[in-house]
């Protein structure tokens, strides 16, 4: 006889725990990780959101600290991936091996790869081939991998943290523009100021060492998203969305001039849930109930610049995708005309 | 209603009270009507703005093309500003908003980021805003939101400093332009008071065609003639009324009326007939027995030649009389059959049937055929009856062709006078220029101007001489500033020597042979009256005129009363004095220069009457005088029988 296993209780959490579990979680980390206040933030917004985030910035900048520490607070199990050229795809998503059995014959047994984790660091992504970046797009979208004609379903929550390196592009391969889509935020991890980075130094260069409370756990991660999915949104601010992303497309006649100047594919409208779904983040971690305007705006850049493919012109030119968006932002007013 | 009130109690989830909803929504209609002064304040400028460029341009075309009055340009500023600034007030203040719209508003206002509107939008539409878990919180976080706002201090009342300063540089340059004179103004009084009195003579005819319909129904309805005249009046009307912002379109117009009027009627033949008539009554008168037809005929009334039927009538009716006197009966049929010959050619029918009942009363046939006699008066009266209708509508025709003349003279009256009144102030401002230290110039134009005038009367004279066609044809078309030698009938001679000059775009020689110089004029002001002589005052002034072109003035079609003949006349010489314009010498003889006639009148009356009767066909007279110039003729006629 065997019983049914007891049916787990979703879990529910109140505005206020939610809003107490961001403060504390950016509190803890910020103990290790300094200066990146506003990277930190929109790793949690994404990570709450149930999204993966592409980190840009140049080596040594704490980035792979930052997703590790951020783990550690959260309870998540960790991952980390240095993508090289010569990573095969089975080095990430694993591969069936030949095992002898008890009985004196031999099976394919499944062995899962780095995958298979909640948080998973895939560390200058951009260095392996096309094939093995690709290879972690089911996984993003699906949260499941196949191998040998057989679906694993990896652990959730599943989120991918992955950096690139914005210099020293040589022998790299950029993320197809699909691949990038499915990217909730890219964040591009800036140098830290000079008072940030004294106190660099005085963390990482004595013998203290910051210790790191578990502040939350995968089932808080979830309830929390899930949470933050019910903000109400006004029908206006919806609107204001739905024109923002449609200022992105350069054959829309009431997209700004830089836009039908340089961009050549708008963002689509996984963007738009994105920026929906992070401005209810912002809302709720800012003691609100309701999305605003500022909330969109807040992440707009986040959200959207790895989803604007530029021309050749604004490749020419050197136009930022941030460029594009900030002017997207002044020009595209709240109010419907 | 109650309904759809329940359906959306029921959708109102979380169990937000309804209460606290309509206290969230009065709240929120106090913050409105701050909202709404705040943008009235802010758009006032705007609306003054609008309204103070619209009435600039007004004035500053008003000052390019005469078109308004000061007055009228005045008003339409001032109307403009008030409809901008109350316009603006109106949209700001009294516009329909949706609630959801003031709500957004107010979160925009007062930095609520979307609080209150997702609050009322949650209300109202809980399911498809999401509104289930979290609408209970989202609503109450509104509320806490709104409750502390004090609307008089969060939303200040302030004019914004752009539009501000630049409504109030707007006011002096309005004044300016409002108040400063404009050269336009007397031209378009001008223009306005002919344009008025345009349409009071288009009126005028309506009230004619009104009379002759009422007076004459049937007529109106069958008579092809008086329908013609209807509609021609009304024709004229019409183009009055569309022409009345120009003054020659208007007198065209009535012209052109003129000339299809005359050719509707016979001038000559209604003369006739009535000379014809005349006669007849005069036959009749002759004897006893149809003395009562003549007198009938004789009334001065519209109703003599129905009377004059009925008299006929009764007389056909008892014809012993006339048979008892054959004397009488022959002479009446004798008589009778002069006047038929004198209605042959206004009359062929009336003609016919008089020479049938001249043969008729004959003594011989009356005694045969008493019966014949009968009928034949009958027939006449009849045909009295008939032209009686013909008479009455001729009559109509002449009302109209007054009318008509009447309105022509009262249009030109009226733009005399009101081009005279735009001069006169045109004359005072151009002294208080020269007062402020001008150059004067000119004096002894004045002269010069008056050699124009008296060239008029001159003109006039000439119409009645041997050569009245040609002397009064150029009498008329002189230009004020020319100096002309015409020697008329009465041997009377003019020297208008000296041609003179006038500023471009200063004055024209008006009606009355004006001519300018500079910003002076002369005028004179002496009508044409024969036998006076040209008092040219060209000697009172120092300087000759230096106007640069020739003078532009026409004389009106005044003629003069020809029954004021003179019949000696004296030479007259008017000397002007050279002036800077072009010199126009021209001389128009007389048919007689020494002033005494060598033909025997009796032998060129027939001649004159015809050539005076063409002109009087060709060229407008006044009907009062084409009557006095017939009864100069008739009486002429007269004195040679």
């Amino acid at each position: 006889m065997t019983s049914a296993p007891p049916q787990q209780q979703p879990l529910t959490l109140t505005p206020d725990q939610f809003r107490e579990v961001t403060t504390r979680v950016e509190s803890e980390v910020s103990k290790l990780i300094v200066g990146q206040a506003d990277v930190l933030r929109n790793v949690l917004i994404s990570v709450i959101a149930g999204g993966h985030v592409l980190l840009e910035g140049v080596p040594g900048l704490g980035k792979t600290a930052l997703v590790r520490t951020l783990s550690q607070v959260l309870d998540l199990h960790f991952s980390r991936i240095q993508f090289t050229p010569d990573l095969m795809p089975a080095d990430i998503v694993g591969t069936n091996i030949l095992l002898d059995d008890p009985n004196g014959g031999r099976q394919f047994r499944f062995q899962p790869g780095p995958i298979f984790t909640n948080l998973l660091l895939a560390d200058e992504i951009n260095r392996a081939t096309p094939k093995t970046q690709s290879a972690l797009l089911e996984a993003m979208q699906e949260k499941t991998v196949t191998v040998a004609n057989r679906s694993y379903r990896v652990e959730r929550p599943f989120f991918v943290l992955a950096t690139q390196n914005p210099i020293d592009m040589e022998g790299t391969y950029p993320l197809p523009e699909a691949q990038l889509d499915r990217f909730f935020f890219k964040l591009q991890v800036g140098f830290p100021r000079e008072e940030d980075l004294m106190q660099i130094l005085t963390r990482t260069t004595t013998g203290e060492q910051a210790q790191l409370r578990k502040i939350a756990d995968g089932k808080i991660i979830t309830a929390m998203g899930e949470l933050a999915r019910e903000v109400p949104v006004a029908s206006h601010v919806t609107n204001y969305v739905a024109r923002l992303i449609l200022a992105t497309h350069p054959e829309n006649q009431e997209a700004p001039s830089i836009t039908r100047q340089f961009v050549r594919f708008g963002a689509s409208p996984r963007g738009a849930q994105a920026l929906m779904l992070a401005a209810k983040i912002v809302a709720m971690m800012e003691g609100r109930y309701n999305v605003a305007f500022d909330d969109i705006r807040a992440v707009a850049l986040p959200a959207l610049r790895h989803r604007i493919i530029l021309n050749f012109e604004g490749e020419a030119e050197g136009i930022q995708p941030d460029t594009i968006i900030d002017e997207i932002l002044k020009s595209v007013p709240t109010e419907k005309k | 209603m109650e309904e759809k009130e329940q359906k959306q109690e029921q959708q109102s989830q979380p169990g937000i009270d309804r209460q606290a909803y309509q206290q969230l929504v009065k709240r929120l209609k106090k913050i409105e009507r701050r909202l709404r002064l705040q943008e009235a304040i802010r758009l006032l400028p705007l609306g003054f703005l609008a309204g103070g460029i619209l009435g600039l341009l007004v004035a500053i075309v008003s000052r390019v093309t005469p078109t308004l009055t000061a007055e009228q340009v005045i008003t339409i500023a001032l109307v403009a500003v008030a409809v901008g600034v109350l316009g603006v007030l109106g949209y700001a203040l009294f516009r329909p908003r949706p609630l959801l719209d003031t709500a957004r508003r107010t979160d925009h206002a007062l930095g609520l980021r979307e609080r209150i509107s997702t609050a009322i939008e949650g209300f109202n539409d809980p399911v498809r805003l999401g509104y289930a878990t979290l609408g209970l919180q989202q609503f109450a976080d509104a509320e806490r939101s709104i409750v502390g706002v004090r609307a008089n201090r969060a939303l200040p009342l302030r004019v914004p400093r752009r539009e501000g300063l630049l409504a109030v540089t707007i006011i002096p340059m309005l004044a300016l332009a409002l108040l400063l004179p404009n050269p336009f103004s007397d031209e378009v009084k001008a223009n306005q008071t002919i344009k008025a009195q345009i349409e009071q003579q288009a009126q005028q005819i309506e009230e004619l065609k009104q009379r002759i319909t009422k007076e004459n129904p049937e007529a109106a309805k069958n008579d092809p003639k008086t329908q013609e005249l209807l509609k021609q009046l009304e024709q004229v009307k019409q183009d009055l009324l569309e022409k009345s912002d120009n003054k020659d379109d208007a007198l065209a117009a009535l012209q052109k009326a003129q000339q299809e009027l005359e050719k509707l009627g016979d001038p000559n033949k209604t003369t006739a007939e009535k000379a014809a008539v005349e006669s007849l009554a005069k036959t009749f008168n002759s004897t006893d027995a149809t003395k009562p037809v003549g007198q009938a005929l004789q009334q001065n009334s519209p109703d003599r030649y129905a009377n004059a039927a009925n008299e006929l009538d009764k007389l056909a009716n008892n014809l012993d009389q006339l048979k008892n006197d054959p004397s009488q009966a022959q002479q009446l049929s004798d008589k009778l059959s002069k006047d038929a010959q004198n209605f042959k050619n206004s009359n062929p029918q009336m003609a016919d049937k008089l020479q049938k009942l001249s043969s008729a009363v004959s003594p011989n046939n009356l005694k045969q055929d008493p019966a014949g006699a009968q009928q034949a008066m009958k027939d006449v009266a009849q045909q009295l009856r008939q032209s009686g209708q013909n008479q009455q509508v001729n009559d109509q025709l002449q009302q109209a062709q007054s009318q008509l003349q009447k309105s022509e003279e009262s249009i030109n009256k009226t733009a005399q006078q009101a081009q005279a009144n735009s001069q006169a102030n045109r004359n005072k401002q151009a002294e208080a220029n020269q007062d402020a230290g001008n150059n004067q110039q000119g004096q002894d134009q004045q002269g010069q101007d008056q050699q124009g005038q008296d060239q008029q009367g001159q003109d006039q004279q000439g119409q009645q001489g041997q050569q009245a066609d040609s002397s009064g044809s150029q009498g008329q078309n002189q230009q004020g500033q020319q100096g002309q030698n015409q020697q008329g009938q009465q041997g009377q001679n003019q020297q208008g020597q000296q041609g003179q000059g006038q500023q471009p775009g200063q004055q024209q020689g008006q009606d009355q042979g004006q001519g300018q110089q500079g910003q002076q004029q002369g005028q004179g002001q002496q009508p044409g009256d024969q036998g006076q002589q040209g008092q040219g005052q060209g000697d009172q002034g120092d300087q000759p005129g230096q106007g640069s072109k020739a003078g532009k003035g026409h004389s009106d079609n005044v003629l003069p009363n020809p029954s004021m003949r003179r019949e000696n006349g004296t030479n007259v010489n008017v000397q002007g004095k050279n002036g800077q314009g072009p010199t126009n010498n021209q001389t128009v003889n007389g048919g007689n220069p020494s002033g005494d006639a060598s033909v025997p009148y009796n032998e060129v009356l027939d001649n004159y009457q015809q050539q005076a009767a063409q002109q009087l066909d060709k060229n407008y007279v006044p009907i009062t005088l084409k009557d006095m110039v017939k009864q100069y003729f008739d009486d002429l006629n007269n004195k040679n029988k």
